[in-house]
């Protein structure tokens, strides 16, 4: 090799190594800025679960806690009729409530110290599932069936082309079998999880009290098992068989997920009461409009012919009446 | 011959060549250089920005900056108005701010129970009165419901009323000196707003509450200043407490009006028509806590929690500023870091939180300004997290006890 290659040589190489280590370094900035953006989306998907446990103490006081035959309807985690602990479908009698002392009577579903455990994922569709995919107005527009006029005379959008749909719809038109679907997968949905949002996110409700839960909160690929040794309970006893399958039966696969996860806990209180026993006036005081007027608990009119309107509740389920973090982890929950 | 060297124009080419080739390089590694400054500078930026989500969330938890439970200085929140009788946000409920008497679980009980957990089947936790009931005009907005709950175990009832409407209807005679057997709850209602202001009643009440008592609470309500002050004309046994229920829209300054004036309406409201207009708020000690030499006066706070803020209008002469006015006050300003260098974005943190059209909201905003461009950029959210009796409860009642442990005596429990 000659001098001047030789120089060439070294100057190619050198500006090489130069673009190499910037572009290390910037890979190696990417990469720690991705990671730290991880500790966040984990913090964020934990609050989440805050918001689903919560929704989950208020809808199974009321809804989803009897059998699959006996959709018993609840009446609140302490019961509304008797305050008892429930939920539960009857309320106790004369004789019962007075042989029984409600601060310390169980719960018949879901006693004081229970604790249920719910890892999250996404269906592959959900209930009642619609896509956003534009398609054609069906609804016929020509005028000829009285009785399948739409609702607007002029819709928008109007139809390209004649869609020539029958002009009777009825529940055929959900079970026509097109790609195997029916109306029943329709209403039932797809509860198989999307493979890539398993072992994200769950959270974990204990019952400390009449009306008073700790929840747990987490975003990680632990399921929700407190530990490893709880999840092998749960597979001896025959409570879940393979819990310990989705860590590959080894604890130390369970203790990398665990310490890489989010966990909050949170003491929270239900409360019976929904929200706004008060009316808003939608007509805007005194002038009637299309919504009813006049309603059941017509409150405080001004003038004889005044009328207030409908109440503002915001949900049937009750509502939760404080959240507190728990400062240090708990050691049961 | 052999020649030696090089030509003149093979020189000057050479040179030409030489420079692209080295002013390429240069270019490229310029190049690469910005990239990764800039890959730098984001990284930074985005750092800086994870630290005020982190920071927010961690505010939006342990509602330290209103009330700092290591940090004696930092707890004016706990401030308690002995002349007005009126506490704050954080007002420990001792045995001066919310004495305990009576039989406990029985409608004589007073104070606060923390364990108490409002079953809706027992009858002290009810709204004992008529909403539908027309009185108009009169005080006597639940009807003659004040023989059934009321303040006073005995009040003497003993006016007569006559509806409002017209000289035709008949006048109601009163009752004279009753019993009441409803007691607690009227009792409650009153001990939490005046212990911890507008935004605390309203959350220490479970959301169906209608927000009004029977019977004024006597010289608790000192707030009224003499003859001629509608309050003063309040301690009475009979006609709804003004407090509660009387909107204001006499002039600025210290109003004590529970009830916005929506509507003209002058009754007993729940919490949705009470802040579908309007908003509760927790006013800090300091908008901006870090650099506030001269942080507001207890006067100043407690009369900042027992006023409704109209949050219907940008700003009007009778509401003290509206909008304005209320995030000038509530919402705290906070750096993320201090001290930093210039080639940093300055970024900030704000939190804000208040009752507002039913929603009792945590507000965070990050904001940031690029020290490059000065562009200024803000990422706002709210959060689901502790409520203020969550915070409450998180703490010890000793100025420098921190957090309270399980079993430990709290700001509820003292």
């Amino acid at each position: 090799m000659t001098g001047r290659g030789g120089s060439v040589l070294i100057v190619v190489a050198g500006m090489n190594a130069l673009l190499a280590t910037l572009a290390i370094a910037f890979l190696v900035r990417m990469r720690s800025d991705v990671e730290e953006s991880a500790l966040v989306v984990r913090d964020a998907q934990a609050r989440i679960m805050l918001v689903a446990a919560c929704d989950y103490v208020l809808e199974a006081g009321r809804l989803g806690l009897g059998t699959a035959t006996d959709h018993a309807e609840g009446y609140g985690w302490i019961d509304v009729r008797d305050g008892f602990m429930g939920p539960k479908a009857m309320a106790y009698d004369a004789a019962e409530r007075t042989a029984r002392d409600p601060t310390t009577y169980p719960s018949p579903r879901f006693p004081v110290g229970t604790v249920a455990r719910f890892p999250m994922h996404v269906w592959q569709r959900t209930r009642y599932a619609t896509s956003l995919a534009a398609a054609l107005n069906p609804i016929r527009t020509d005028g000829g069936v009285a009785a399948m006029l739409p609702y607007l005379t002029a819709p928008d959008p109007q139809p390209a082309v004649d869609n020539g749909w029958p002009a009777a719809i009825d529940a055929t038109r959900f079970d026509d079998g097109v790609g195997g679907a029916t109306r029943r997968d329709y209403l039932h949905g797809d509860p198989r999880p999307t493979t890539t949002s398993t072992g994200m996110s769950w959270f974990r409700v204990k019952r400390t009290g009449p009306a008073r839960f700790l929840l747990t909160c987490g975003a990680g690929a632990t399921l929700g098992w407190k530990d490893y040794a709880e999840a092998e309970a749960a597979e001896l006893s025959g409570v879940m068989p393979g819990a310990t399958q989705a860590f590959g039966g080894d604890p130390r696969v369970f203790a990398d997920a665990a310490a890489n996860e989010a966990r909050l806990w949170y003491a929270i209180e239900w409360s019976p009461a929904v929200g706004g026993a008060t009316y808003q006036c939608i007509d805007n005081e005194q002038s009637p409009d299309h919504y009813q007027w006049r309603p059941f608990n017509p409150v405080h009119e001004r003038y004889p012919d005044g009328h207030q309107s409908q109440p503002h509740a915001r949900n049937f389920l009750g509502t939760i009446r404080w959240i507190q973090r728990i400062v240090e982890p708990p050691s049961d929950y | 011959m052999i020649r030696r060297g090089f030509t003149l124009i093979e020189a000057l080419l050479a040179v030409a060549l030489s420079m692209t080739v080295v002013l390429t390089a240069v270019a490229g590694v310029r190049l690469a250089a910005q990239s990764v400054t800039a890959a730098n500078r984001n990284a930074v930026e985005n750092g800086l920005i994870r630290a005020g989500y982190f920071m927010a969330v961690d505010e939006a938890d342990f509602w330290r900056d209103y009330d700092d439970p290591f940090d004696a200085t930092r707890q004016r929140l706990r401030g308690y108005d002995a002349a007005r009788r009126r506490g704050l946000p954080f007002t420990p409920f001792d045995a001066t701010v919310m004495p305990r008497s009576g039989t406990p679980g029985a409608e004589d009980e007073r104070g606060w129970d923390p364990e108490y957990q409002w079953p809706a089947s027992d009858a002290r936790t009810w709204f004992h009165g008529n909403l539908v009931e027309h009185a108009t005009r009169t005080q006597h907005r639940f009807g003659h419901h004040e023989i059934f709950a009321h303040v006073k175990e005995e009040p003497t009832l003993a006016r007569t009323f006559v509806d409002g409407l017209g000289a035709a209807t008949p006048a109601y005679a009163g009752y004279g000196q009753v019993r009441t057997p409803h007691t607690w709850a009227a009792n409650q209602l009153t001990a939490l707003k005046n212990a911890l202001g507008y935004y605390g009643v309203t959350e220490y009440m479970p959301a169906n509450t209608i927000y009004g008592v029977h019977g004024a609470p006597g010289a608790d309500n000192a707030y009224g200043s003499g003859p001629g002050d509608p309050l003063a004309a309040d301690d009475t046994d009979q006609g709804l407490a003004h407090e509660w229920c009387l909107p204001s829209g006499s002039g600025g300054g210290v109003q004590w009006r529970f009830a916005n004036d929506d509507g003209d309406t002058a009754w007993p409201r729940g919490i949705y028509r009470l802040v579908r207009d309007s908003t509760f708020p927790v006013i800090p000690a300091s908008a901006t806590p870090a650099a506030d030499t001269t942080p507001w006066t207890l006067q100043t706070l407690v009369a900042a929690h027992g006023r409704s803020w109209a949050t219907d209008r940008v700003a009007a002469s009778w509401q003290t500023g509206g909008i304005p006015d209320l995030l000038a006050k509530a919402q705290m300003a906070i750096a993320v870091v201090p001290l930093r260098p210039a080639s940093w974005p300055a970024v900030s943190r704000a939190t804000m939180r208040y009752l507002n059209n039913c929603r009792f909201t945590a507000l965070n905003k990050i904001r940031w300004i690029s020290p490059v461009t000065g562009a200024r950029s803000e990422l706002s959210f709210t959060l689901v997290a502790t409520s203020l009796r969550g915070a409450r409860q998180q703490r010890s009642p000793t100025p420098t006890g921190g957090w309270a442990r399980p079993g430990q005596p709290t700001l509820d429990a003292p």
